[in-house]
């Protein structure tokens, strides 16, 4: 059962003619080439497939699409205009916390989320924050400095 | 196009008023399930297959499920409410914060951002954290259907592991809480897991406790999660603290009590030899601590 749903995906308002039982991770990876997005676990433990709803982090392996209509999507490739990094991705590559990579556009989202209603996190806020993103390479302490950096360049303290 | 689901795509519904679910649940109660945040429900989903499954119905569009509402004497929590609404509420901070301190410990900020108090109750998972709370707070629920509408307390309601007494074409609409009576209320959650973030609750204690200017306690409440096939208070400890001062010697045998009663609710398993011991010591620290509260002036 096929139907039209709309969405604003990265900012640009879009129409699919999907099913509504579609999850919006493969969405997101299989129809607008958007894999920057991962799937891990595929059951909202791992935290890659992070994507923002309307600012707030979500699993999009959780979310039907046909939950998302009318709403908006960012994920990793809308954090910056094409060929440029944010500064969380800067302080990320700076300070050594992304490895594989696998779980990195998930933890960049939750950052993106944690900054923009608390601007200077403390420790525990950040690792809070990070809960639903699990990484095995890096142990998080590089990613938790590169959140901590970040914050701290946009409030001017550095 | 890839495929939503592994063979055939259940229908899609997204209505916008309550009389509408019911209705379309009226047709169909066998074929139809409904869909809140879909953390649980999805993923069972998914795992088993669309089989008889003819119809999803996601309840995100229906604006009267969601919300908090406060008036003089109770608290009504709409079923489609998130958790994450839960934690940040003024009203749940106010007035029951030992829901907001479990509600906090649930999943991820991302599983939050989704799982819906109605989910967590529905789906009746034996590690569902809101339960506990809303138990020791006396919570009922409002369930409606095409037949009318029903207020059950929510003790009892889990009749056992993802099996509750909600009918195939009843809703829960809300969960409504009386507020706190008048003396002071002292509250606290415990929970234990195996690990720290996304922790799936082993153990769980909720105590409430209202003391009187005596420092004497009045009423207890007390339940344990994870731990009881069917969710219920622990009356045979509650009644050894009602009138009492609290004593360290009564807290000890009141958490003994109240563990030997837990674990002989069902046929010993092979982890009661650890859960049994670590849900006492978990019972009697949570009520010593509110015990210095209360001696100390200290409430909420």
């Amino acid at each position: 059962m096929s139907s039209t749903l709309e969405l604003t995906i990265n900012g640009q308002k879009r129409s699919f003619d999907c099913e509504p039982t579609l999850r919006l991770i493969d969405l997101l990876r299989d129809h607008c080439g958007l894999t920057g997005t991962k799937e891990g676990c595929g059951i909202g433990e791992c935290g890659a497939c992070t994507v923002l709803l309307d600012g707030e982090p979500m699993n999009a392996c959780l979310v039907p699409v046909g939950q998302a209509a009318g709403r908006s999507v960012l994920t990793v490739e809308g954090l910056s205009p094409a060929g440029e990094l944010c500064d969380l991705q800067r302080e990320f590559i700076d300070r050594g916390a992304v490895q594989c990579g696998f779980c990195t556009p998930g933890m960049l989202l939750s950052a993106t989320a944690l900054l923009l209603h608390n601007s200077q996190p403390t420790e525990a806020e950040i690792r809070e924050a990070l809960a639903g993103n699990l990484c095995r390479c890096t142990g998080y302490t590089q990613i938790v400095d590169a959140i901590q950096a970040a914050a701290m360049a946009r409030t001017g303290e550095r | 196009m890839t495929p939503a689901l592994v063979g055939k795509s259940p229908a899609w519904s997204a209505p916008e008023a309550v009389a509408t679910v019911l209705e379309e649940l009226r047709a169909d109660p066998r074929g139809t399930c409904l869909l809140a945040g879909g953390t649980d429900a999805w993923i069972q989903i998914r795992q088993n297959g669309p089989g008889s499954l003819k119809r999803l119905l996601s309840l995100h569009r229906v604006r009267e499920l969601n919300g908090i509402t406060c008036t003089d004497d109770e608290i009504l929590i709409g079923a489609t409410t998130r958790i994450a609404e839960l934690v940040s509420s003024k009203v749940i901070q106010e007035h029951l914060p030992l829901l907001g301190a479990a509600a906090a410990q649930i999943g991820s900020v991302q599983i939050r951002n989704l799982a819906t108090i109605g989910g967590n109750i529905v789906n009746a998972a034996a590690c569902a954290d809101t339960v506990p709370p809303l138990l020791v707070h006396d919570a009922e629920l409002i369930l409606v259907s095409h037949l009318g509408r029903r207020v059950v307390p929510l003790t009892g309601f889990i009749e056992r592991p993802y099996r509750t007494q909600i009918a195939r074409d009843e809703l829960l609409t809300a969960v409504r809480v009386p507020l706190p009576s008048t003396g002071r209320t002292l509250t606290a959650f415990r929970k234990l897991g195996r690990r720290r973030a996304l922790n799936i609750t082993r153990i769980s204690v909720a105590v409430r406790l209202t003391i009187d200017t005596d420092g004497t306690c009045r009423a207890a409440g007390i339940t344990g999660g994870s731990v009881m096939p069917s969710p219920h208070r622990i009356s045979i400890a509650e009644e050894m603290l009602a009138g009492k001062r609290l004593r360290p010697s009564l807290l000890d045998k009141t958490a003994a009590a109240a563990a030997e009663y837990v674990f002989n609710l069902q046929p010993p398993r092979w982890s009661a030899q650890y859960k049994q011991p670590v849900f006492e010591n978990m019972l009697r620290d949570t009520l010593s601590e509110l015990a210095a509260l209360a001696k100390g002036g200290a409430g909420e």
